[in-house]
């Protein structure tokens, strides 16, 4: 298998995101002992800005994440992690140590609170606002607020931020991506907390910039353990201990030990409801199409709360609260089952023409019709305008379907109608006829295409190929049409017009009956149909011709048509005409006198029947 | 005088053709460009509607896989329909049979290297086989998305040719194979590769150490250490010693490093004959420890 991952440590930009001065300064010395002319030279200053996503980060910049939002599955082995398309991404901002500026955390519901679509000055903490100069300019970016004991807890820590983000490199020529802009590469950022089941998580990923002194020092080892033990889940925590809570002057803390209990497998609709929730799909990037609900955290109300042992085991109510700009967020349920394995394991598997087994409680539509061979049974609206069943089967079939051979393409979709065994029509190629019309005539390219290549008479094979085909070894010169049509016309008269094409009949009447009518031919010439019959038998025959009821034989010889001027007169006027007809085309001079009876004058006529005076009298 | 009329004729269209032609497709087939691209993406279903595929819902439950041949009658019906465009005589619909195999033949080629181009792989001429596919509707499209998909036969190691792989909806995956694989394999995103651990019980996880020159499993694992007071947070830093205590990853642990013991193997889900082992997955190519040599500073 040629399939690799490449695995990188840090990919830097060539320039980080900034605004730089670009200053071009030449200096100017004389070789001379005389002063330089010209002078100094002013220098040319050009300034840039450098731009990278600062407090907010469009939703294409993802490539993919994990878990997928909105997921519930069980996730507890698996680090969350983000892949963004820009491999520099988060390297693109200047942090101490080179360390990147981008972080995913994941923190449970009640953990953090998630606001959309604040102003930029209200999306960071005050003094990193300050710091880094940020004004309102009218664009809007979510954030995170949380408090000193989470970002302790939760948040990776100063050492560990180099080893959250890599770079990867991947083939991606057997996925749907192949072709694509996407080139493989991409930049993960690395969760450093696994979820827990029966929490619901929000994973964000979250700007630094500015706030790097914010995060924990590098601990002491001691500070780690083995295990942990579970999660401990607060339901309803009481009033009166939130509200001794935030009377206590002087941040003493309150414990709520009276409340803990461990964890229970609970749904996500006990959750806390705390949280921001989204009406749009996940990816929850500062657009402003996503409504949400939020709650400023000095109002919110401390009913129902679900609290995780990691922060609020202990409710502080003065400690520090910082805000992280959020570029991009999403959330999920951890749980049993449900993760990619799980899914693939259980799935309905068949060929195409499989139905689900029908659930008896289900009350919807009826399941269709399905036929061994694929058949669906749909309806068909005919052109009388009444509707009837006819079976359709797509190009998806459970059985292999041998192809028929290219003989005759079809004309019209009516040709491709079928009649199943049944009675019922079989209407798949008839659409397929026409769903393929419809795609053609959408493409403007291809009819003109289409057309151009079908007054060259769909010619297949290149000309100089199809010439050598033909046998033609010639050279190919300024005559080649000449020399080609020679060819041609030599191939064409050799084998009698095959090269034309296929040979249609004229005229196809169709069958005849030849056998005469013998009564009909009798009546009509007064004839004895005994005599007719014996005439029209296909063999010879010696019928004697009764010469009694018919017209007047025409005279055989010349002789007998001398002794008869009527005919002769009618002969002679005919002749005269052809004559006259012919000189015409020939170019040759009529005369005056059509007739033959008198002396011609001397002319082409005469010319052309020396010896007229002769023959006729 | 008519064989001169004949003769004139056809030279008039012998200088045209000669002058002329029309651009052909490649070296072999004639077809134009355009006519090639459409009637190709037409065989493999692209831009058909999707009732046309499916008639019915129930055909396709969710969380199913269907499999399926693809009928030929039927794409060389809407190749017929498609050509109808442009033949309105009878003298154009003759020349048409007349060059119908040649044409049927131009377009089995064409077929086949459209995936070749969008991938670069190379092209394949012959005529074309039974072609077989599936259509996957389930949550794990959606949420894992550029899933890997191939086909195998039995006896051999090479992936088979794929004609189209495409994502009908957000959750439906259609994939399209060049013949009948007597397995298929769907493979989890490599660029969305997970990094994880292994659990023991509750709360109790280990990492398997690798050897970061051949990125075999050496046998060794290392208990995950959590940040006391905050379960499910790793401490990164005792990970990291731990690590480098075992021996097997070298002085120091970069990110690269780390990702690469923290790699979960992508889950491979195979459909026909079970082929159970997947053999190394991941070998390094190159030592990082060499790759360093390259970036020291002169």
């Amino acid at each position: 298998m040629a399939s690799r991952v490449e695995v990188y440590s840090k990919m830097e930009p060539p320039l980080q995101a900034g605004d730089y001065e670009l200053v071009l300064a030449q200096d100017m010395a004389a070789t001379s002992a005389d002063d330089n002319p010209l002078g100094a030279v002013p220098e040319e200053v050009r300034s840039f800005t450098v731009t990278s996503p600062r407090l907010a980060m469009p939703g294409t910049e993802l490539f993919s994440v994990y878990p997928p939002p909105n997921a519930v599955g069980a996730f507890e082995t698996r680090l969350p992690q983000v892949a963004l398309r820009r491999r520099t991404l988060p390297w693109e901002r200047a942090m101490p140590g080179g360390v990147p500026w981008l972080a995913l955390v994941v923190l449970a519901d009640a953990e953090c609170t998630f606001l959309q679509n604040v102003r930029p000055p209200d999306a960071i903490s005050p003094a990193a606002a300050a710091a880094l100069g940020i004004v309102d300019d009218g664009s809007r970016a979510d954030t995170i607020e949380v408090n000193r004991t989470v970002v302790d807890r939760a948040f990776p820590r100063k050492d560990e931020l180099a080893l959250l983000a890599h770079v990867r490199h991947v083939d991606v020529s057997d996925t749907e991506l192949a072709g694509n802009d996407d080139d493989g590469w991409v930049a993960v950022l690395l969760a450093n907390r696994l979820p827990q089941p029966g929490l619901r998580y929000r994973a964000c990923v979250v700007s630094l910039e500015g706030q790097f002194e914010v995060l924990a020092d590098p601990p002491a080892i001691s500070d780690a353990v083995d295990t942990f033990g579970s999660v401990h889940v607060f339901h309803d925590v009481p009033a009166h201990l939130i509200e001794a809570a935030r009377a206590s002057q002087g941040g003493s803390p309150v414990e709520l030990a009276s409340t803990d209990q461990p964890l229970v497998a609970t749904r996500v609709a006990t959750l806390g409801t705390i949280s921001s929730k989204e009406t749009a799909d996940a990816w929850s990037v500062g657009s402003p199409k996503v409504v949400a609900e939020t709650q400023s955290p000095a109002r919110a109300s401390y009913s129902q709360f679900t609290v995780a042992d990691v922060s609020l085991a202990i409710l502080q109510p003065l400690v520090p609260r910082y805000r992280f700009p959020v570029l991009a967020s999403w959330t999920f349920t951890c749980e049993e089952g449900g993760d990619f394995e799980y899914l693939m394991q259980h799935l309905d598997v068949g060929l195409l023409g499989t139905l689900p087994d029908a659930d008896p409680a289900d009350n919807g539509p009826p399941p269709p019709t399905v036929l061994e061979t694929g058949h669906t049974e749909i309806v068909f609206q005919r052109r009388r305008g009444f509707s009837g069943p006819a079976w359709y089967r797509g190009p998806l079939t459970p059985r292999e379907v041998r192809r028929r051979p290219a003989t005759t393409p079809f004309a019209t979709a009516d040709q491709a109608r079928r009649m199943a065994t049944d009675g019922v029509e079989d209407l798949s190629e008839a659409s397929a006829f026409e769903i393929g019309r419809l795609l053609a005539l959408a493409s403007p390219r291809f009819v003109a295409a289409l057309r151009s290549w079908a007054n060259d008479g769909f010619a297949v094979r290149r000309l100089l190929s199809g010439l050598n085909d033909a046998g033609f070894r010639g050279e190919l010169g300024a005559d080649l049409g000449r020399s080609f049509v020679l060819q041609t016309m030599t191939a064409l008269a050799g084998d009698g017009g095959h090269a034309l094409g296929p040979r249609l009949p004229i005229v196809d009447l169709g069958e005849l009956d030849t056998r005469p009518d013998v009564e009909l031919i009798a009546k009509g010439f007064g004839f004895d149909p005994g005599f007719v019959q014996d005439v029209l038998a296909p063999r010879p025959s010696t019928v004697a011709v009764p010469t009694e009821g018919l017209v007047v034989q025409l005279e055989q010889t010349l002789d007998s048509l001398a002794g008869s001027p009527e005919q002769l007169a009618d002969l002679r006027v005919g002749l005269e005409s052809t004559v006259a007809a012919i000189a015409r085309d020939a170019r040759v001079e009529a005369t005056d006198r059509p007739r033959f009876g008198d002396a011609p004058p001397h002319s082409t006529v005469e010319r052309l029947w020396p010896d007229d005076e002769g023959d006729h009298e | 005088m008519k064989a001169f009329a004949k003769a004139e004729l056809a030279l008039g269209l012998a200088i045209k053709t000669a002058t002329d032609p029309p651009a052909p497709a490649s070296a072999e087939s004639g077809l134009p460009e355009a006519v090639a691209a459409l009637l190709a993406s037409l065989r493999l279903l692209q831009d058909v509607p999707f009732q046309y595929l499916v008639p019915d819902d129930d055909l396709l439950p969710p969380e199913s896989i269907r499999f399926f041949y693809l009928d030929r009658n039927w794409t060389d019906a809407a190749v017929d329909g498609a050509l109808s465009t442009g033949v309105f005589t009878t003298a154009e619909r003759a020349q048409l049979h007349a060059q119908y195999s040649q044409i049927r033949a131009a377009v089995d080629t064409a077929e086949r290297n459209v995936w070749a181009d969008r991938t670069g792989a190379t092209g394949f001429d012959g005529p074309a086989e039974v072609a077989t596919g599936f259509l996957l509707r389930s949550r794990a499209v959606s949420g894992w998305p550029g899933l890997h998909v191939r086909g195998y036969r039995d006896g051999s190691d090479e992936p088979m040719r794929m004609l189209r792989i495409e994502r009908l909806a957000p959750a439906v995956l259609f994939a399209l194979v060049d013949g009948v694989p007597d397995r298929m394999v769907i493979e989890e995103p490599r660029q969305g590769i997970q990094f994880g651990v292994d659990k023991d019980g509750p709360g109790r996880y280990h990492a398997n150490v690798r050897n970061p020159s051949t990125g075999a499993f050496t046998g060794t694992t290392v208990p995950v250490p959590f940040r006391r007071g905050a379960p499910g947070v790793i401490h990164m830093e005792a990970l990291r010693r731990r690590l480098i205590a075992t021996g097997a990853v070298g002085g120091d642990l970069s990110s690269a490093e780390y990702a690469l013991q923290m790699l979960q193997l992508p889950y491979q889900q195979w459909f026909g004959e079970a082929e159970g082992t997947m053999g190394d997955f991941l070998t390094t190519l190159v030592a990082l420890a060499e790759i360093r040599t390259w970036f020291r500073a002169p």
